[in-house]
Formats: structure tokens, C-alpha cells, sequence
């Protein structure tokens, strides 16, 4: 018994350290998440026009509408609904002079969490922000409040310079492959597949519903313009998006957020749009400079038409 | 309640401290009670399967021992075997046989009123109706007294380290372990821990990685060919073995903390220089039962039955090991899972031993020799046979097992995977952990099977390598474990 006790409590010992010494070497490294909400708080008193969404509204950067609002992007590439609809509900109250939130929902989001595309450790990563998880159980929260696993603790993490990670990687769902440079209709199609098919999960989908009603309504109770936006996509993308999965979405999204449009809530629909075109699109699916100046003018003439009928009255 | 989770580790710890602090009489009742929380965390109802057939084949085996009538020693046991595969059946295959009827009666033109039932699978029914049939089967052969302690019985069943996925035990070597009175052995109970930490790192942080990957391309297979196809079978190969090896390891370390000895499940499987050592060093407890209860029977039966020395040109005693491997090995592959996959995958096992048979001694025996270079060509070519096997194991049915075959070596634009693993870093993540594991279970430096003493600092070195490697690189999702399906 003492021989065991002995092993048992010099192993435990020497664990404790290690995870002392790794929450200590990673108590000031900060994830993309941190840089996030940092610059959130930094701005809370100027900004007056958020963007929350994926790497889609990622490509639009902070929007310039003709000086008229301060904008600021909060985008995190490969977001879903989840949170998305928790940055909105933690920049609504602490942002006193917002008025307007752009969301970004592509409609293969409705089946899709981070769960889906392996990036569960990003849902750690919100926690001390937004004081919720998929999973809530004990062990998990435990997990979320350690700041070396609230890393994803994979090579190029673990070994990168503080520096490097401050500003925040990449994730996969940021990177799109183009074999030789070149766009190529193989390339395309998996990339759409990849969205609309092997990410997409149907039985999010009613959750997904589900929260997209909640940030609508609470835009409506802060009395703060929201504007669900549905970029647009290149033509080979669309034509290979999933031929069952995104009708289906699309249907719920209109039928989600065509009841809740008013004062203070409107849904626009680029996907299809005639305006963009090929050209304006660096790869499948993200717009380059000259497709975001060309989507801030579509906007600011919709935002211009939003503005005349549903004037915010939160100021 | 998963082996990966706070829940079983607290779990555990109670229980183990318990059956210590208890005298021993009253430890079977700990035992018994605890093994019915362990599996009321799953599906609760589904406890009165288990109630039913530990009944059934409690009685049987009381039944068998008082009779002396040959006859009605068989119908009892007919009775027994019935009632656990009619249960096996009814909730495994019931919905698949109806599928397969469907097709059939649509084929033939008849009026198909066919109905689904929605129905779970009973976790680890399989298991524990294989562990109850090698009670009622030893009992009758008279190798096992019938178990008139029905506590005991139930334990046998029951004990919660094996119940969900084996190792499938056998009764004369489990049932004696309950009356026997175990005391605390700091040295064991380091050993069963080793064992257990060993498991939990094969299973957090090899197969969980792995299985990213594997998922990624398998539940989406026509979105890839070449190389993302090659990678995700031969990580399958690597998830599925540290995935239910881990899972063995952890229920085998659990019970020798307590001082109980399960038999062991796996032995270096991939090392095997033929599919035939591979059965003998995968899943063993499954790979034995298989062998004991029904290829020697039928084997047995066969070689009854033929009376002639030679069938077509070929010898009878080839013919009963084709006609024996071929069905035990179909059945094997139909155990696994309702689904013509699995039967394909036991079909193409029983086809590789079938083959080994037929030339065996002829000029197709390309490597007889024993020579290091032989031995390193016979383990790649059996790794790779196994592989191939794994695509139909896997894959999600046939149409994408088909796609997979045709695909494989079709190497092109590799498509787009969208999953961070698919880095530089990640895969070089996942090669380094397939590597440690190969370290440590072939290095032996710290081998986690052996139970022998050994020095302290040997203990905490492993023991801190092995959850620092957990907290560091594990996936700590708590994701089932793979034959909890089966």
C-alpha cells in the first residue's frame, strides 16, 4: 500500500506541475477568440455597425458606408449560427451605440455547427465570453476554463511563438485550396460539396431555425436594426451546391425570417444575384476588392432603404 | 456511461474503493448493483433484456446439469441458444432482414407490406449473448458446474469492466474469480492502471485523432480518390484497433485493479505474417468463441458427414475447413453489424484463409522461406489484406465500398477536405502518435500488458508520459467507442 500510494502520489505530483506549468506558459497566449472579444471591447464605445458571420462576410473587412456608420467585423471563419448568436447577444449589451448588425447566413449554415467540421475546441475557446457550450456537463466546462485546452493543442499550435498566435491562424474553413493557382471546376465542386454536402447535417436544422428566430427577436427587444445577408456565390459554385440539402435550407431561411422582417429585422438574398459575377470572387466562394466594393454599394442602397422605412430608435 | 469520461472515472474510483473497504461477502453485491448503474446510464429499459436472458440461461444451466437424458439435455440447450439469438436477432437484424425482404418480394413482384420497427440496438447485446451462450454450451459439454448462486450468475453477465464490449469471457474462467477473496495488491492494482491509462491514451489520442480524418473522407467518399482514400483506410486500420483494443485494455485493466484476470483481446495484431496468425492475435475472445462453439462443430459435423476421401479433386479435409471457414467467417462478419458490408468484410477474411489452405505446399506458396526480408514482405502484404478488408468495414454500404475499390488508385486532384487535421502539422500529428503507439507496444520498454512489479520511477514515468500525452494531444470530445455498435 505504501509503494502505491508513494507512485501514486509522486505521479500526481509531477502531473499537477505540468499542468500548472502549461496553464502558466499559455496564460497570456491568446486565441483568435480572445483577439475577438479584445477588440470588441476596445471599440464598445465608437462602433455603431457590426458584422458577425464566417470567412463569406470575413471578405467584406470593415465596411465602409460613406462615413455614415462605424463599422467593425467580427467575423471568425467557419462560424456557425451558435455563435454567431452569442457574439450578437454580447455586443448588444455591451455596445451603446450599436445600431445595426449584419449577419452573415449562407444557407448550408443551417446545417452546420463546429462540431460538424471537427472544431469543437473553438466552442472552449467563446466560454469565458458567452458563459455557455454545446455540451455544458461539468467535464467540459472544466475544459473551458483551462487556457492551454482551450487551444486545439495540435503541432503548429503548441510550438508557435505567442506572437503569431495573437493575431490569430487561419482555420481550415479560411483556407481554400486552388490546385496550381488556378480555379478549376473540380476545385468547385468540391468546394461546394464540402459546404453543402459534407458538412451540411440536417438535423441542425431546426436548431439552427431556432436561433436564428432568438437573434432576430433580440434585435427587435434592443431595438437594434439586424440584417441577415445571404452573400453572393460564383456560378459554378451554385451549380454544384447540394441539390436537396440547400432548396431545403433555403426554404426554412425564408420561412424563419420572412415573419420576422419589420422595423427592425430584414433578411436580403444575394445568393443568386445578377450583379456579382465570376470576376468578383477571388476563389469559389469569397469575394475579392472588386466584388466588395461592388457589394458596399448594393448595400448602402439597401441599408439607404432600410434606413427611410425602419429608422433605428435606439439612439 | 463511456470509459472516456469524468462520469466512469469517478465512477470507477468509487466502486474499486468500495470493494476494498467491503468484506468479501458482500462484494458481489457491489459488484452486481454497480454493473446495473453502469448500464442504466445507457438505454435503462433495455436492463430487462439482460434480466431475461440471465434468467433463461440461469435456469437452463440448473436444468442441464439435473437432467441425464441426452435428448432432453440438447432441447434445453436448443431452448437456451434460441432464446438468446431470437432476442439477438429480433433487435440486431430484425429491421435488416425486413430490408432484405423488401427487396426480394419487389424483385419477385409481390405485394410488399413490409413495416420498420424503430428500435435501438441494445448496447453490447452481442457481447454479453455470446458470454451467455458459452455458460449454457460448457455447461451441457460438462466442462462448467452449473452456477447455483444466481447473484453470481448475473455477475458473470453482467460484470460491468466487460459488459458492453467484451472481452467475451468465458464461464470457467470468470465465475470462479467472484468466490474467490481478493485482497489489496499495490503492485496489481499499478498494473491494472498502466493497462487502463494505456487504453484511454490509444483511444483519446490515436483513434479519436484519427478518426477525423477517416470520417471525413468515409462519410463522403465520392468527394475524393487516390491518396485521401489510401490515408483514411489505412488510419481506419490504426483507429479501429486502438479504438477497441484501448476499449479491452481499459475493461482488462479495470477488473485487475480489483484483482479479476479477463483474457486478452489483442496481440500485436498487425504484426501477423498471415491472415490466419491475424485471427489468432485480433480480437481473440470473439476469434476463440468462433473457433470453440461453431467452426470445430461444424467442422466436426462435416467430417462426419463426408465419407469419401476426396471431393471434385480435392482432399475432404480442405473441403470441411473451405465449407467451416466460409460459413463461421460469413457469420463473424454478420455479428458485427446488420449490414451487407460487414458480410462482405467476413467473407473476404473467410476467402483469405480459404486461399492460404489452397496453397499451402504448392507453387503458389511464394514465401516459405523464414527470412527477415520474407517476414517484413508476409506483415505488409497481410497489413495490407487486412486494409482492404477495412474498406468494406467501414464504409458506409456497399455502393461507397465499391466507389472506394474502384478509386483507390486513381490518384488526381485530391480534392478539398475542410478539416484542420488535414494540415501539414496534422497529419504529421497523426503519424507521430501511430508511432508512439508502435513504440510502446513493440519496444516493451514500458510494456502496459505485463502485470509484473517494476521500480517506481518505471510507474511515474509512465504513468506521467501517459496522461500528460492524454491532456496534451488527446481528443477529449468523449466519443463512443467504435464496437459499441456491435
Amino acid at each position: 500500500m505504501r509503494r502505491f500510494l508513494s507512485v501514486i502520489g509522486a505521479a500526481s505530483a509531477i502531473v499537477l506541475a505540468l499542468v500548472l506549468l502549461l496553464e502558466g506558459a499559455f496564460r497570456n497566449q491568446k486565441n483568435r477568440i480572445d483577439v475577438l472579444f479584445d477588440r470588441i471591447e476596445a471599440s464598445r464605445d465608437v462602433v455603431d455597425l457590426v458584422l458577425i458571420g464566417n470567412s463569406h462576410v470575413g471578405a467584406l473587412g470593415d465596411l465602409d458606408l460613406h462615413g455614415k456608420y462605424k463599422s467593425l467585423n467580427l467575423v471568425v471563419g467557419g462560424q456557425d449560427l451558435f455563435h454567431a448568436a452569442a457574439i450578437m447577444r454580447y455586443v448588444v449589451g455591451r455596445m451603446p451605440r450599436l445600431k445595426v448588425i449584419i449577419i452573415g447566413v449562407d444557407y448550408h449554415l443551417l446545417g452546420y455547427d463546429l462540431k460538424g467540421s471537427n472544431q469543437d475546441f473553438l466552442d472552449r475557446q467563446y466560454y469565458p465570453y458567452i458563459d455557455s457550450l454545446y455540451d455544458n456537463g461539468f467535464s467540459n466546462r472544466l475544459m473551458a476554463k483551462s487556457r492551454f485546452l482551450r487551444s486545439n493543442r495540435d503541432f503548429r499550435q503548441l510550438f508557435a511563438p505567442p506572437a503569431r498566435q495573437a493575431v490569430g491562424e487561419p482555420s481550415s474553413a479560411d483556407v481554400v485550396p486552388v490546385s496550381d493557382g488556378k480555379l478549376t471546376r473540380d476545385g468547385c465542386r468540391k468546394r461546394a460539396a464540402e459546404h453543402t454536402k459534407i458538412g451540411f447535417d440536417d438535423r441542425l436544422m431546426s436548431k439552427n431555425a431556432s436561433l436564428l428566430r432568438e437573434m432576430a427577436e433580440s434585435g427587435k427587444r434592443a431595438r437594434v436594426s439586424v440584417l441577415f445577408v445571404t452573400l453572393p456565390k460564383t456560378r459554378c459554385y451554385r451549380e454544384f451546391a447540394d441539390g436537396g440539402n440547400i432548396p431545403g435550407a433555403r426554404k426554412l431561411l425564408y420561412d424563419v425570417l420572412r415573419p420576422e422582417e419589420g422595423r427592425h429585422v430584414l433578411y436580403l438574398d444575394y445568393y443568386e444575384d445578377q450583379r456579382f459575377v465570376d470576376g468578383d470572387f477571388k476563389d469559389y466562394d469569397h469575394m475579392n476588392e472588386a466584388g466588395r466594393a461592388k457589394f458596399q454599394k448594393v448595400l448602402q442602397a439597401d441599408l439607404e432603404r432600410l434606413d427611410t422605412h425602419q429608422r433605428p430608435e435606439r439612439d | 456511461m463511456l470509459f472516456n469520461s469524468l462520469e466512469f472515472f469517478l465512477f470507477f474510483v468509487a466502486v474499486t474503493g468500495l470493494f476494498f473497504i467491503l468484506p468479501h461477502r458482500f462484494r458481489w453485491i457491489l459488484l452486481l448493483s454497480s454493473s446495473c448503474v453502469f448500464y442504466l446510464f445507457f438505454i435503462p429499459i433495455y436492463i430487462f433484456i439482460l434480466i431475461f436472458t440471465i434468467v433463461i440461461d440461469y435456469g437452463v444451466g440448473l436444468g442441464l446439469e439435473n437432467i441425464q437424458d441426452k435428448k432432453r439435455k440438447k432441447l434445453f440447450l436448443i431452448c437456451s441458444i434460441l432464446a438468446n439469438l431470437g432476442v439477438l436477432g429480433f433487435f440486431k437484424y430484425y429491421n435488416f432482414f425486413m430490408d432484405n425482404l423488401a427487396v426480394v418480394t419487389q424483385f419477385l413482384h409481390l405485394q410488399n407490406q413490409i413495416s420498420h420497427l424503430s428500435i435501438i440496438l441494445p448496447i453490447g447485446l452481442s457481447f454479453h449473448t455470446f458470454q451467455a451462450m458459452a455458460y449454457t454450451i460448457e455447461v451441457y459439454r460438462g466442462n462448467q458446474k452449473a452456477e447455483r448462486h444466481f447473484g453470481i450468475y448475473a455477475l458473470y453477465i453482467m460484470f460491468y469492466p466487460q459488459l458492453v464490449a467484451g472481452p467475451i469471457e468465458r464461464p470457467q474462467n470468470l465465475i470462479h474469480q467472484f468466490y474467490e477473496e481478493k485482497t489489496f495488491d499495490g503492485d496489481r492494482v499499478l498494473s491494472g492502471l498502466r493497462l487502463m491509462l494505456w487504453g484511454l491514451f490509444k483511444k483519446l489520442v490515436v483513434a479519436d485523432l484519427l478518426s477525423i480524418y477517416v470520417n471525413a473522407v468515409y462519410n463522403n467518399v465520392t468527394a475524393y480518390q487516390g491518396w485521401p482514400l489510401i490515408w483514411a483506410t489505412v488510419f481506419f486500420s490504426f483507429q479501429v484497433y486502438c479504438d477497441f483494443s484501448g476499449y479491452s485494455d481499459i475493461a482488462i485493466g479495470s477488473a485487475r485493479v480489483m484483482g479479476f484476470n479477463l483474457m486478452q483481446n489483442f496481440r500485436s495484431p498487425y504484426l501477423s505474417r498471415s491472415i490466419k496468425e491475424f485471427w489468432t492475435r485480433w480480437h481473440i475472445s470473439l476469434s476463440t468463441w468462433l473457433r470453440d462453439y461453431l467452426f470445430l462443430p461444424l467442422a466436426y459435423w462435416l467430417s462426419d458427414k463426408m465419407k469419401k476421401d476426396a471431393y471434385l479433386g480435392l482432399k475432404a479435409d480442405k473441403w470441411i475447413y473451405i465449407l467451416a471457414t466460409g460459413v463461421t467467417f460469413l457469420l463473424c462478419g454478420l455479428w458485427h453489424g446488420a449490414n451487407w458490408t460487414y458480410v462482405v468484410w467476413g467473407a473476404l477474411h473467410g476467402g483469405y484463409l480459404v486461399f492460404g489452405i489452397l496453397v499451402t505446399g504448392t507453387k503458389l506458396d511464394l514465401f516459405k522461406k523464414d527470412s527477415l526480408l520474407h517476414g517484413v514482405i508476409k506483415v505488409s502484404l497481410t497489413m495490407a489484406l487486412v486494409c482492404f478488408a477495412w474498406i468494406f468495414f467501414r464504409a458506409n454500404n456497399l455502393a461507397d465500398a465499391m466507389y472506394i475499390v474502384k478509386n483507390l488508385l486513381r490518384f488526381g486532384y485530391s480534392g478539398y477536405i475542410g478539416v484542420p487535421i488535414f494540415t501539414v502539422s496534422g497529419f504529421a500529428q497523426c503519424l507521430a502518435v501511430l508511432l508512439t503507439v508502435a513504440a510502446v507496444e513493440m519496444g516493451l520498454r514500458f510494456n502496459p500488458y505485463e502485470s509484473s512489479t517494476r521500480p517506481a520511477s518505471s510507474n511515474v514515468s509512465f504513468i506521467v508520459a501517459v496522461v500528460m500525452g492524454i491532456y496534451m494531444f488527446g481528443v477529449l470530445e468523449k466519443q463512443a467507442f467504435i464496437y459499441f455498435q456491435f
